[in-house]
Formats: C-alpha cells, sequence, structure tokens
C-alpha cells in the first residue's frame, strides 16, 4: 500500500511550489511586484510641463509706444512711426532696436509664478511705491524688488505678481544715451552736404558731388558717404562734459 | 556738419583720444564713442592729386 502511493504521486519537479517555503514566496512576490513597477514607469504617459501663464495677451508686434519711469532718471518715451522705433523724450531721435526690443518681450514674457496683489503686503516686496515702470502701449509693468535667492524679479501687472526672471538689463540706471540708435548717420537721412575739417563736399540736384577747395574723385566721395552710413559707436554717452575739449 | 535734404544740420564735434574717436552731437547731447581707427575713413577722405601721371 504505501510503495503504491509513492509509486503514483508526481515527482517533486513538477509541481516546485509544493516545496517552497515563505523566503521564497516572499522574493518571488518582490520580483513581481519590480516588474509590474518598471512596466508602469516604462509605459506611463509623459507628464505635461508646469502651466506658464504669458505676463499679458499683447502682441508686441501691436505695441506703438512704450515710456520708461524711473525714479532716479528722467523718464524716457519711445514711439514707433513706419516701423522704426524713436526716442521722442527728453530727446529726439533714433532709438536703439536692441534695447528696446528687450523691453518688448515683457509682454509675451512667460512665468510659472503668480500672486493675487490684494492678498500680499506689497510693502514687503518692494511694491509700495515702484522705482521702476514700463508701459508698453496702455499696459504698465511696475518692478519690485528682485529675490536675491533665484533672481527672479516680481512685476505688477494689474492686479498680478508674477514672477518673472531675466528682466531687460540695466533698467535702473541706463541713461537716455544708452537707448539711441548706435548708428551715427539715421539710415532714413538723406545727405546734401558735409564739411570736415579739410574739405568740402556738396551734392548737386542730379546726385553728382563735388568737392572744395581739393579735387576728391566721385567714386571715393561716395564711399566716405557709406562710412559715415555705416559708422556705429560702440558706446554712446552723455555730452554734457564741459572739461572735454573738441 | 551734415546738411541733410529735410533741411536739418547735424553738427559733430571731434575729438581723437589715445584709442577712440569721440563724435559729439551738442543738440542732441550725445557723444558717439569709435574705434580710433574710424578717424581716417570718416574725417580724412583721399585726395586726388592733380597731375598724377599714368602708369
Amino acid at each position: 500500500m504505501h510503495y503504491t502511493q509513492a509509486r503514483h504521486a508526481p515527482p517533486l519537479a513538477a509541481v516546485p511550489w509544493k516545496n517552497m517555503k515563505g523566503r521564497a514566496w516572499l522574493n518571488l512576490g518582490l520580483v513581481v511586484l519590480l516588474t509590474v513597477l518598471a512596466l508602469i514607469a516604462w509605459f506611463k504617459p509623459s507628464q505635461p510641463p508646469p502651466a506658464k501663464n504669458l505676463l499679458t495677451a499683447l502682441h508686441s508686434g501691436a505695441i506703438n509706444s512704450v515710456r520708461i519711469q524711473r525714479a532716479k532718471q528722467p523718464t524716457l518715451e519711445f514711439e514707433q512711426q513706419n516701423r522704426q522705433w524713436n526716442l521722442i523724450s527728453p530727446m529726439q531721435t533714433s532709438g536703439n532696436d536692441v534695447r528696446i526690443g528687450a523691453l518688448l518681450n515683457l509682454a509675451t514674457k512667460a512665468s510659472d509664478t503668480h500672486y493675487n496683489a490684494a492678498k500680499l503686503k506689497l510693502a514687503k516686496y518692494g511694491r509700495a511705491k515702484p522705482q521702476i515702470s514700463v508701459t508698453l502701449s496702455a499696459r504698465r509693468f511696475a518692478f519690485g524688488d528682485m529675490n536675491p535667492v533665484d533672481s527672479r524679479c516680481s512685476v505688477s501687472v494689474g492686479n498680478t505678481i508674477p514672477l518673472i526672471s531675466d528682466d531687460p538689463v540695466d533698467l535702473e540706471t541706463a541713461d537716455a544715451a544708452a537707448y539711441v540708435t548706435p548708428k551715427v548717420i539715421p539710415s532714413r537721412s538723406k545727405i546734401n552736404a558735409l564739411a570736415l575739417p579739410n574739405v568740402e563736399l556738396t551734392r548737386a540736384e542730379d546726385g553728382q558731388w563735388t568737392s572744395s577747395p581739393d579735387k576728391i574723385s566721385q567714386v571715393k566721395i561716395e564711399a566716405l558717404i557709406e562710412n559715415w552710413f555705416e559708422a556705429q559707436a560702440y558706446q554712446l554717452t552723455a555730452h554734457e562734459k564741459p572739461s572735454i575739449r573738441y | 556738419m551734415f546738411k541733410l535734404a529735410d533741411g536739418q544740420q547735424m553738427l559733430f564735434k571731434v575729438r581723437t583720444a589715445e584709442s577712440e574717436l569721440i563724435l559729439a552731437r551738442p543738440g542732441l547731447g550725445i557723444a558717439y564713442h569709435l574705434l580710433v581707427e574710424s578717424t581716417n575713413l570718416l574725417l580724412h577722405p583721399p585726395i586726388s592729386v592733380r597731375g598724377d601721371v599714368a602708369p
């Protein structure tokens, strides 16, 4: 009888789980769990990036006036005419497109952190009396203090205070000269005469140039005029130093 | 000094320093700082010498 039972019993290798102990079951469970977690991680749909809101819905192409108001510098005003930006106050000349472009980018700058102005103690963030504000058409951006930890700056736009990084450089200190085009001669100018220390050049109605007292060839005069149109300053400063003799 | 077609005049005061050419526009209150290498290109046009003999 005993022999018969042993003869008909299935071999142990065919049903290994019947011989598994508690530790083996635990290991098997952990392997299954790790496999499931790996599959979840592998097939997990990508997370959408954190939502970023634009400071305004204003398109930079729709802006035709810019005003910079600062506590310690004169107010600067710009107007766009015929697709060219002109500085109209405190002086009237062509504006610096690069600097003005940086201001226009404020309108479409993105921010992932916003605060409600009504719920903040504005003085704590340097916002009770903003020292700098930029107005793009009718939208005013009032700048507050910069966070020394992450170098982000708070900007009031209506009742919202978003935090932005890389605010326009030296907005607080740059004088009017920094916002003037570096081109010595505005590109749309039409020159009729040029008086240099040793020679005078005059353009006739037919476009031909004459020089006096010395004779200069037409080609060389035109090259000289072109040089003036291409001349760009590497720096502009206010001309207010009587100590400098010209 | 430039005379423009629209009747405006642009007066520059010129000063050459050691490494720069400064063109100031007193009427505008702006001084343009250029590399000193620009001096000849802007202020001293090459003058044609009369009586040159063609080679």
